[in-house]
């Protein structure tokens, strides 16, 4: 068994005293920002960024990808006993968790929530280990064409997915596509929309578009309501669920693992996406749907698996073909290339102990966040407590310090004033950031791929539906058009937004 | 007035008209910017050439989102909201022209005594005025405070260090919140500035600016 291997191998990795306390860190950091509303993965992971310049690259990401499904475990904390999502992930988690806390059974949604995560993770996990070696295989015989087809075929799967309307995502897609063309050109050295501004050569830094859009919008955003929390205060007794609990939640456990993994593969998926899925379809299933909205363990265990689930899998496009289908895994690449690593099917070939090291400490990871969560609820609760009125300003200080550290370069802290503005008026305006910066990642890979395969057609753009030339890129561009059509056809439309509406 | 007569006549989604503008505006600066990049090549693509086709497909999109503010029903748009946007894109970039210039013609410490000013009236305002306008409509209040302490601190870090800009951005971005407390804010910037001081610089061996290089 070569995988048994390669996860022996992973676990020797990961169980350096360096790479536990890493995996450690990242956990408890992504639980801390989990339980605390207004604080986000991508915004924490952006700010970290610069702390990892002198860790290896393996500690570094073990530490960054704790973050991300830490934050899944810390958000149901807060949307159990607050009725606030924590996380944006834990927003239907909210619906039936807090109910089920006034009712006197915090306890045991608190531990449903976190059996589930963990079964969730550990199921992503081995996913991602199985699924590892032939994705990458399959990846590696991708010519230029086929790999700029497959990164459209993402785009389209992030517009698919988003929330709202279909054309609004599309324009934030080609947002994105055009800021990622900003600096200078990759073959000539040209200067490219830089408007004289020196830092800009290199291209706008990712991490202050992130930082603004999701760290200083949200910050905007938060402002603007007066702050309400609905503590639930009541020592959370009983952390054992009881044997019916356990029977109806087990079910719901297995279809959000199972939900989760696969959209969280999917582009434009993740995290959000998969626990609301998952609630509709706990919804639909149960034989008692007028239980959901009242403290149905139903509607805790579905989500809450699901976004775990989704958290661990979102990984697996970005480690084998190199495409982040997320916004945190848009940051993830970010992180990598700091590190000079390029994502993709290299990584597993040529940094064998990164990819399994990686894998292994996941699953450590999900085993210390049941201890980090259930245990120690009482600790995060009591960090409930501090008001948001002192949360903002640090955790703007804590940006504007992460931003400059990344090139030292003051700019890119005006930068990130700028992109905060800019993202507060796409929020009031209805448009999503989340696809343009995905986007804005992808873009300067597919520029490239792109010219390329331009080169090795001589200039013929239709070698992209050339079945005999490029199968692979034909099949994804068909594939990419028939969904976007079927995003925009109006009754398909209709049923999309009913999912989000819920 | 939903059944209003003249509803029906004027734009029936702002938002969305007001974004679509936005997005072809945005386009077409794209598009000014790279007028002297070569559009094409003998080999399919050129510098100019991608910038130029998300441009235009921008430029298309803007325009369905615009026709389609006309065609649909929607959320408006609050005209004090559009008001601070403008305001506060136009103050940024007069401040950002102005210090250029400041800093080139009298110098850094003048540069930072100005800073220091702006930032202090700007808490004093803020703190002094609880009933400043920051609901959904207007948030010009976190617009100063939150905008206004991140300028701050990037224009001020190379040259007072983290130990001095700390304090007053701090200062600055917790009167984002209605009901100024003085004590609280001050106690409270001092503490978490002295935390950022020892672990930036000296746990995690960043190389950021502690004290004030003049």
């Amino acid at each position: 068994m070569e995988l048994v291997s390669n996860l022996a191998h992973g676990f020797a990795v990961a169980v350096t005293p360096m790479n536990i306390l890493l995996c450690l860190i990242g956990a408890l950091v992504g639980t801390l920002i989990g339980v605390l509303p207004g604080i986000g993965p991508i915004a924490t992971i952006a700010m970290l960024l610069p702390i990892t310049y002198k860790l290896d690259p393996t500690g570094a990401l073990i530490m960054l990808s704790g973050i991300y499904y830490g934050a899944q475990y810390g958000g149901s904390t807060t949307a159990i006993l607050v009725n606030l999502p924590g996380e944006s992930s834990s927003v239907v988690t909210a619906i039936d968790g807090h109910q089920m806390a006034k009712q006197g059974r915090a306890g045991a949604a608190l531990a449903i929530a976190a059996i589930g995560s963990f079964i969730a993770g550990t199921f992503g996990t081995i996913l991602l280990a199985a699924l590892g070696k032939p994705l990458t295989q399959v990846a590696q015989a991708f010519g230029p064409a086929d790999y700029c087809a497959l990164m459209v075929l993402g785009l389209v799967c992030a517009v698919v997915l988003a929330s709202g309307s279909v054309i609004k995502a599309i324009a934030m897609i080609f947002l994105g596509l055009l800021l990622s063309t900003v600096g200078t050109d990759l073959e000539t050295g040209e200067q490219r929309m830089t408007l004289g501004f020196l830092p800009l050569a290199d291209g706008i830094e990712f991490v202050t578009l992130a930082m603004g859009m999701f760290g200083f919008a949200e910050i905007l955003k938060n402002l603007e309501q007066e702050e309400s929390r609905d503590l639930v205060d009541q020592k959370v007794t009983n952390l054992m669920p009881t044997k019916e609990d356990m029977k109806e939640a087990a079910p719901a456990i297995a279809r959000g693992t199972l939900l989760g993994s696969v959209l969280g593969i999917l582009p434009g998926g993740g995290a959000v996406l998969a626990a609301f899925g998952a609630y509709t379809l706990e919804k639909k299933l149960s034989k008692t749907p007028e239980k959901f909205g009242k403290g149905a363990i139903a509607g805790v265990a579905g989500p809450e698996s699901a976004n775990n689930a989704a958290a661990q899998t979102s990984f697996i496009p970005l480690l084998t073909l190199g495409i982040p289908p997320n916004a945190v895994m848009a940051i993830m690449v970010g992180a990598m290339t700091i590190h000079g690593i390029v994502p993709g099917p290299q990584i597993m070939t040529k940094q064998p102990d990164l990819f399994w090291g990686l894998v292994a400490s996941m699953w450590l990871g999900n085993a210390m966040l049941v201890i980090i969560n259930l245990p120690l609820v009482g600790l995060w609760v009591r960090l409930l407590r501090v008001p948001y009125r002192m949360l903002f300003p640090a955790i703007l200080f804590f940006c504007a310090i992460g931003v400059y550290s990344i090139n030292n370069q003051p700019f890119d802290v005006v930068l990130t004033a700028f992109f905060g503005l800019a993202g507060y008026f796409l929020l009031k305006f209805g448009f999503e950031p989340a696809p343009m910066l995905v986007a804005f990642v992808l873009g300067k890979i597919m520029e490239e791929k792109l010219r390329q395969a331009m080169l090795l057609s001589r200039g013929d753009a239709w070698t992209f539906l050339d079945f005999s030339k490029h199968p692979i890129s034909a099949v994804l561009m068909i594939v990419s058009t028939i969904l976007l059509v079927m995003a925009l056809l109006p009754s398909i439309r209709k049923k999309r937004d009913e999912v989000f509406v819920e | 007035m939903p059944n209003s007569p003249f509803r029906a006549q004027s734009a029936r989604s702002p938002q969305d008209i007001i974004g679509g503008l936005a997005l072809v505006a945005i386009a077409v600066l794209a598009l000014y910017l790279v007028k002297d990049l070569p559009a094409s090549s003998r080999v399919g693509f050129a510098s100019g050439t991608a910038p130029r086709l998300f441009a235009y497909a921008l430029i298309a999109l803007g325009a369905i989102v615009t026709l389609g503010g006309w065609l649909k029903e929607g959320p408006g748009v609050d005209r004090p909201a559009i008001g601070t946007a403008i305001l506060a894109a136009f103050a940024g970039a007069v401040s950002l022209v102005a210090f250029i210039l400041i800093k080139t013609s009298l110098g850094t410490v003048a540069m930072v005594a100005i800073l220091i000013a702006l930032a202090l009236v700007s808490l004093v305002v803020l703190a002094r005025i609880d009933g400043f306008p920051n609901d959904s409509r207007f948030a010009l209040r976190s617009m100063i405070a939150i905008l206004g302490s991140v300028l701050f601190f990037a224009f001020a870090i190379r040259i007072l260090g983290l130990a001095v800009t700390g304090i007053p951005m701090v200062m600055l971005a917790t009167a984002a919140a209605p009901g100024y407390r003085w004590k609280e804010a001050i106690a409270f910037a001092i503490g978490i500035t002295i935390f950022c001081g020892l672990l930036f610089p000296f746990a995690l061996g960043q190389p950021i600016p502690l004290w004030p290089t003049f």
